[in-house]
């Protein structure tokens, strides 16, 4: 019988051993359960954050290639590439970092867009730059994330200094001549923060080309715009047109 | 010798009357003409070219029988070797031209000066031994010369149907106009474009900002202040001192008359325009200036051929 009552016994401590390594093991498994619930939650937040560093990476790296790509831009031939790929890719995608540094690749003065755009004579060769041709549409593109005072900021500092030639030069004037019929105020206000001989340049190349009795019109349309923004400058433009009429006095 | 004469009618298209003995016949230049070389009748048998006094075989410019007059050292020799420049009316000696009262331009043989004309009793004024018709020449395939009414030069030849000359064209097809410009193509040997000129209609009278007149024009080299090393135009209607060029730009306002040049075209532009001048600069560089003619055809399409009514 005490046998009997002992092998019961152990028989109950043994089960309820069993009983309590079943409960460890339950909990265990809860908190298994819970920690890696946890854990997945962690490691979601911790991607999320990974991803969101990713994508602002990506951002910082995309502007410093174009910064950088700005950077490499030493030759011409660098700045027609850049200028042809941004203009493109905004074009392809109306993204605002495309157009700025599409802007931003802009000539900034007559002599850079001449070489660009224009061409150079001399004697029986003609140097022609590498957007000479077919490239209109850039000189044409209406800005659309960039401020217009800055737009026109930068077309009349390409003016200034400017004298006309054919083609992109004479696209370009043709586009300044529409827009100041369009915007004077804007343009007279930028005009006025510059000295009276850029603004005289500006006026010289406004109405620079061959047979300038033909700007006649558009002559009259400046003053009339001139009387009502700011009369001051008439007198630049008058002294301006004459000079451009004197140059074109011969063929 | 017979009185025989040759006319070039002054009409919208090309007419030429050869008439015999006072009984007049003329007939639109076709390709099918019976006329020949210099308005003569070809020979049906010889199939040669019949001048009153003699044959002509015009490929090989020789006479088939001997000069009557012995004008020139052999009595074969047709036209003085120079059958572009010289005409004759019938075999015999190469005479004048005079424009009679209606302003047909007629050749005759006893013509050489304006008293000629009084002494036979004819009517009009003493021209010259050439002339040139400015709106013959869009009958394309007469036989004939044309010559240059003011200055007697010869502009071109045409012989059974085939234009002979030593000249270089730079042929301009105006196309399209609006009120602002008028646009067409042009071929100057192997270089082809587009150009720009002032809105019609044609006009002869300076500073109107109107396009020239279609016709054939005289060319020289031109290097003025602003332009160098380009084409001049001028003929009997638009002169010389007018400075009526070819050359780069690209709107109407660059231009007063001047014919602008491209290689590209939109409504009243025309672009890359110093390249395609450059591309002409090229092409007459080594041809002697003289040798090119300007013609410029009114190809509009809703006005038809441009000369004919």
């Amino acid at each position: 019988m005490r046998h009997i009552i002992i092998f019961i016994s152990l028989i109950l401590l043994f089960s309820c051993k069993i009983e309590s390594k079943k409960e460890v093991e339950k909990s265990t498994q809860k908190i298994i359960n819970e920690t890696s619930k946890i854990d997945d939650t962690i490691n979601r937040d911790i991607e999320k954050k990974k991803e969101k560093k990713n994508n602002i990476d990506e951002l910082n790296q995309r502007e410093l290639d174009y910064s950088l790509k700005i950077e490499k831009v030493k030759t011409q031939k660098d700045s027609v590439l850049f200028l042809k790929h941004y203009f493109n890719q905004f074009k392809k995608e109306n993204d605002s970092l495309s157009e700025i540094f599409f802007f931003k690749m802009f000539p900034d003065n007559f002599k850079e867009f001449k070489v660009i755009y224009g061409y150079e004579e001399n004697h029986e060769n003609t140097t022609y730059g590498g957007l000479y041709e077919n490239y209109e549409q850039i000189i044409d593109y209406k800005p659309e994330y960039i401020k217009e005072q800055h737009y026109i900021l930068k077309l009349i500092n390409i003016s200034i200094n400017g004298v006309w030639q054919s083609d992109n030069v004479s696209h370009l004037q043709n586009r300044i001549n529409k827009l100041f019929i369009q915007n004077s105020n804007l343009f007279v206000e930028i005009l006025k923060m510059k000295d009276e001989s850029e603004v005289e340049s500006f006026w010289f190349f406004f109405f620079d080309g061959p047979h300038p009795e033909n700007q006649k019109e558009l002559y009259g349309k400046v003053l009339s715009k001139l009387t009502k923004v700011d009369e001051t400058m008439t007198p630049i433009v008058k002294r301006a047109y004459a000079k451009v009429k004197e140059d074109w006095a011969e063929h | 010798m017979g009185c025989q004469q040759l006319t070039y009618k002054k009409a919208n298209f090309l007419k030429v009357v050869h008439s015999k003995n006072d009984k007049t016949t003329s007939k639109n230049v076709l390709s099918s003409y019976r006329y020949s070389f210099q308005g003569q009748e070809k020979d049906a048998e010889t199939g040669k070219v019949a001048f009153e006094l003699r044959l002509y075989d015009p490929r090989i410019n020789r006479w088939l029988t001997t000069d009557p007059y012995r004008q020139y050292n052999s009595p074969y020799m047709a036209m003085g070797n120079n059958p572009i420049s010289q005409i004759d009316p019938d075999g015999g000696k190469a005479d004048d031209w005079y424009k009679d009262s209606d302003g047909n331009y007629t050749y005759d043989s006893r013509v050489n000066s304006q008293a000629d004309l009084a002494t036979y009793g004819l009517d009009g004024t003493y021209v010259g031994d050439t002339f040139y018709d400015f709106n013959a020449l869009q009958s394309g395939d007469a036989f004939g010369n044309l010559f240059d009414l003011t200055n007697g030069s010869l502009v071109t030849s045409f012989l059974d149907g085939i234009e002979i000359s030593n000249k270089t064209y730079f042929d301009i097809y105006r196309d399209t106009q609006t009120s602002n410009s008028t646009t067409g193509t042009f071929t100057f040997g192997d270089v082809t474009g587009f150009t720009l000129e002032r809105p019609g209609p044609d006009t002869t009278t300076p500073n109107m900002r109107l396009r020239i007149p279609a016709g054939v024009y005289n060319v020289s080299l031109h290097n003025g202040s602003s332009y160098k090393n380009v084409l001049k135009l001028s003929n009997s209607q638009v002169a010389a001192s007018r400075a009526i060029l070819i050359h780069n730009g690209n709107y109407p306002k660059n231009t007063d008359g001047c014919i602008l040049v491209g290689c590209s075209r939109s409504t009243d532009f025309v672009g890359s325009s110093v390249k395609k001048l450059n591309d002409i600069r090229a092409a007459f560089k080594d041809i002697d200036i003289k040798n090119i003619r300007v013609r410029v055809h009114n190809n509009f399409p809703h006005r038809g051929f441009p000369f004919l009514d």
